[in-house]
């Protein structure tokens, strides 16, 4: 169960990374 | 004929409207995708376990929904290119390279989240079978078409677009793999023309992280598009006052 546990952790920062990334940047050019 | 459909699709694809919808959607969009996200792992983890592969059905919900907008996406992209392509719509090549960010992520999570999957069930976290193999091709692609596009005018995404419609032939083989060759992966369970052949107990979590996805991909789409969309209005202003003062000059002379 940890496994599944850890598995959707590390989707959930890839998302929340991936999101970061792309607004913070187009806020910093804006 | 032609001219028609020109009409209607650049009517369709006009910067101003789309960037009205991009704008809107931008940071709602991102905001409802982790609430359905939350909302998905509570229905994940409140669903009863499977009685062949127990609690590891679960990985069902984060890696399905990812490998059909890997998919998806490329499909939208290919179908924008086209329209771009045949009938010189701009937006809409601007659309396929923002299309292309989301649709990597969804890739390298689907391919992550699937070898993660298979070290506990088939022993292994990667084989060269078809299925993976084709979706591995997917994310080259993906990641070359975003290299490729980094930093480039909208006269070469003109020309990058046959490379996405090119590209566009290996989602029919990653999709029918499963069919075509013997695989490690399953067949398709849901996305087919009998009924699902899993319990539908199954499904609302697994539709409830899709429509997380689908919010996600829409979000990071619309922010990208926006960025572009603006940096190509600076850009052909800067072009247009250029060629005034050059003409002001030429009549001067």
């Amino acid at each position: 169960m940890t496994y599944i546990i850890n598995s959707y952790l590390f989707v959930f920062i890839f998302l929340s990374m991936g999101a970061g990334l792309f607004y913070k940047k187009a806020d910093h050019e804006d | 004929m032609m001219s028609k459909i020109t009409q209607t699709l650049s009517g369709l694809f006009k910067p101003q409207r789309l960037e009205k919808v991009a704008s809107f959607c931008a940071v709602p969009a991102l905001w409802l995708s982790f609430a359905f996200f939350i909302m998905g792992v509570y229905m994940a983890f409140s669903t009863p376990a499977d009685y062949q592969q127990g609690d590891y059905v679960r990985f069902m919900y984060i890696h399905v929904p990812a490998s059909w907008f890997a998919l998806f996406t490329y499909t939208i992209m290919a179908s924008l290119s086209l329209s771009g392509y045949a009938f010189k719509i701009q937006t809409a090549h601007l659309l396929t390279r923002a299309l292309a960010i989301p649709g990597c992520i969804m890739c390298i999570l689907s391919l992550i989240t699937g070898s993660l999957w298979g070290k506990v069930t088939w022993g292994t976290y990667w084989v060269w079978d078809a299925r993976l193999t084709s979706m591995f091709i997917l994310l080259m692609i993906y990641g070359g078409y975003i290299i490729l596009s980094h930093k480039k005018r909208l006269e070469q995404l003109h020309t990058l677009s046959l490379f996405v419609m090119i590209g566009v032939v290996n989602i029919p083989i990653i999709k029918y793999s499963v069919d075509l060759w013997f695989t490690l992966h399953q067949p398709a369970s849901i996305m087919r023309l009998a009924k699902p052949a899993i319990d539908s107990v199954f499904l609302p979590p697994l539709f409830t992280m899709a429509i997380s996805y689908l919010l996600y991909v829409i979000a990071l789409t619309s922010r990208i598009f926006l960025k572009d969309l603006r940096r190509e209005k600076k850009r052909q202003e800067r072009l247009m006052t250029f060629h005034k003062k050059s003409q002001k000059k030429e009549k001067a002379a």
